[in-house]
């Protein structure tokens, strides 16, 4: 059973490959929405646990309940975004943004007339016609953002989203998203590498550790709405950044300092 | 901006201009000075005499021959296109007809052809038969590691979003594979000429074979050379088709060329 108010609940999700523990018994809630991160250093699954929300593969144990249904290897459910924008090169802009909607049988016309009328709005009015390799890398992105937007789902699936992008347009893309998320009101599970990202962007905080992926610990971010980038100065803002690293050095409790910060880089 | 086109277009067109050029001086100054006798080696310009002299029996010699190479390299294209898809569909199909495209690539075509006449006549069968030999190979290689090297994570994406199997072809795996797939048709359709000529030269009674090996046997050297001129023009001319039609297909991937 799941809380009314709950849009994504894992159940003690475990998956393996080849003999290697990837994640282990992970078990997290993204309320209706709710803005989630799951920060943690490479190696920690966090991939692989997207990959299982989005049924794209089936874990070894435990389930996937999405608007109180079990959807465990199913797909459809979830809106998913993977690190790599992925737009189709032999696409237009307007020809990619309207994929979801081709593919929920809309004709090619009414998804491209659907899908033109949201492009201003992410900044890409006047790109319609244009092929991805003529945009940059934070216009693609946003194209991918939209995209990845029709596809209508109430729960959002980003892998790293701003990971390729330079650290000005990273900004720039966390403050566009702060605000299309606000108007859509969906819910969004976000993996991030970004510390300062996950804190700006998230309500709450889930920490994991490497080696096997599990919940090492779980943050909630207790800055107001909407969200100003002077907060990231603010005395809130500090202490939580303060609380995920106490949680990321515990749950590395082999490695010194300095290798955990090569790690982390990495 | 069109001027600076224009002028970039004819650069490129100028090395190989004058490359062919240099050749044919090269050749006429070597039959000038060495005497040489013209039934083995004419001057370019008696080439050049012949091919407009007898320009109605090369023309009609060469819509045969074109004729059977359209049309087998048409049944070429269906055929890779059906073979290299099903192959992606199934590993197995795809363990077990690998190793018979090598095969058929490597059976000497130039053998096989009078049998084929022996057993399908003279007509245009056997031609369309040896085309196909010699084109099978690279498109359906070129086509099947085409759509081997599509992105996994656009398929990732659309899966997620409950594309079907056949969605995920049309969308992303067909055209993703398109530029793979053209790279084997410029190569098959280069073949394609010199693989009809060489079955109508060993026992056709039509096309452009036919006229060459005649003009051997009667030592007419100068309309052998006319022919061959002939035979690497509609190579070319193949070969440009298939470009001009790539980049109208694929007017992304000449964009990302040209920048």
């Amino acid at each position: 059973m799941t809380a009314l108010s709950d849009k994504l609940v894992l159940k003690e999700i475990s998956k393996s490959f080849g003999g290697m523990t990837v994640l282990d018994r992970v078990s997290l809630t993204v309320r209706s929405g709710e803005f989630v991160s799951i920060i943690g250093p490479s190696g920690s699954g966090k991939s692989t646990l997207l990959d299982i929300i989005a049924g794209l593969t089936g874990p070894d144990h435990g389930q996937v309940w999405i608007d109180g249904k079990e959807t465990t290897s199913r797909r459809g459910h979830a809106a998913y975004m993977p690190q790599k924008d992925v737009l189709l090169p032999w696409r237009t802009i307007v020809d990619n943004v309207a994929i979801p909607l081709e593919l929920n049988g809309m004709s090619k016309k009414e998804a491209r007339q659907e899908a033109e009328r949201w492009l201003p709005q992410f900044g890409l009015g006047g790109f319609a016609k244009h092929y991805p390799h003529q945009l940059s890398g934070g216009m693609r992105q946003r194209a991918a953002f939209l995209r990845t937007c029709l596809c209508k789902k109430e729960l959002m699936l980003l892998d790293e989203p701003f990971g390729s992008l330079d650290a000005l347009t990273r900004l720039d893309m966390q403050r566009w998203l702060m605000e299309v998320w606000q108007a859509f009101h969906t819910s969004v599970l976000l993996i991030t590498h970004d510390i300062e990202e996950a804190i700006f962007l998230s309500d709450r905080i889930y920490v994991f550790s490497p080696r096997p992926g599990k919940v090492a610990g779980e943050v909630s971010v207790e800055l107001e709405r909407p969200r100003r980038v002077e907060m990231t100065a603010s005395e809130v803002f500090v202490r939580t950044k303060a609380k995920l690293m106490h949680i990321l050095q515990t749950s590395y409790p082999m490695v010194s300092t300095h290798a955990q910060k090569q790690e982390w880089r990495g | 901006m069109k001027n600076w086109k224009n002028t970039d277009k004819w650069k490129a067109w100028l090395p190989p201009t004058l490359a062919i050029a240099g050749a044919i001086i090269l050749w006429d100054l070597y039959v000038i000075i060495s005497g040489i006798d013209r039934w083995l080696l004419p001057r370019p310009h008696e080439i050049a005499i012949e091919l407009f002299a007898s320009r109605a029996l090369i023309a009609e010699r060469m819509t045969e021959t074109l004729t059977a190479t359209a049309i087998g390299l048409l049944a070429a294209i269906i055929a890779s296109l059906i073979l290299a898809t099903w192959m992606d569909l199934s590993r197995r199909v795809r363990q077990t007809v690998y190793p018979l495209l090598v095969v058929s690539q490597s059976i000497p075509y130039f053998v096989i052809a009078p049998l084929l006449i022996i057993w399908f006549g003279f007509g245009l069968t056997p031609k369309v038969l040896v085309v196909m030999l010699v084109c099978l190979f690279p498109m359906t290689v070129n086509l099947a590691d085409g759509y081997m090297q599509v992105d996994r994570d656009i398929l990732r994406v659309l899966q997620s979003m409950g594309a079907t199997r056949w969605q995920i072809y049309k969308m992303v795996k067909l055209p993703g594979a398109l530029p793979s797939f053209f790279s084997g048709l410029k190569i098959a359709g280069t073949y394609s000429v010199l693989g009809t000529v060489v079955s109508e030269m060993l026992g056709g009674n039509q096309g452009l074979g036919i006229l060459l090996i005649r003009s051997m046997k009667s030592f007419e050297v100068a309309r052998m050379f006319a022919t061959i001129v002939v035979i690497v023009a509609l190579s070319l001319a193949v070969y440009g088709m298939i470009q001009g039609l790539a980049n109208l297909i694929m007017p992304w991937n000449k964009q990302k060329q040209t920048r």
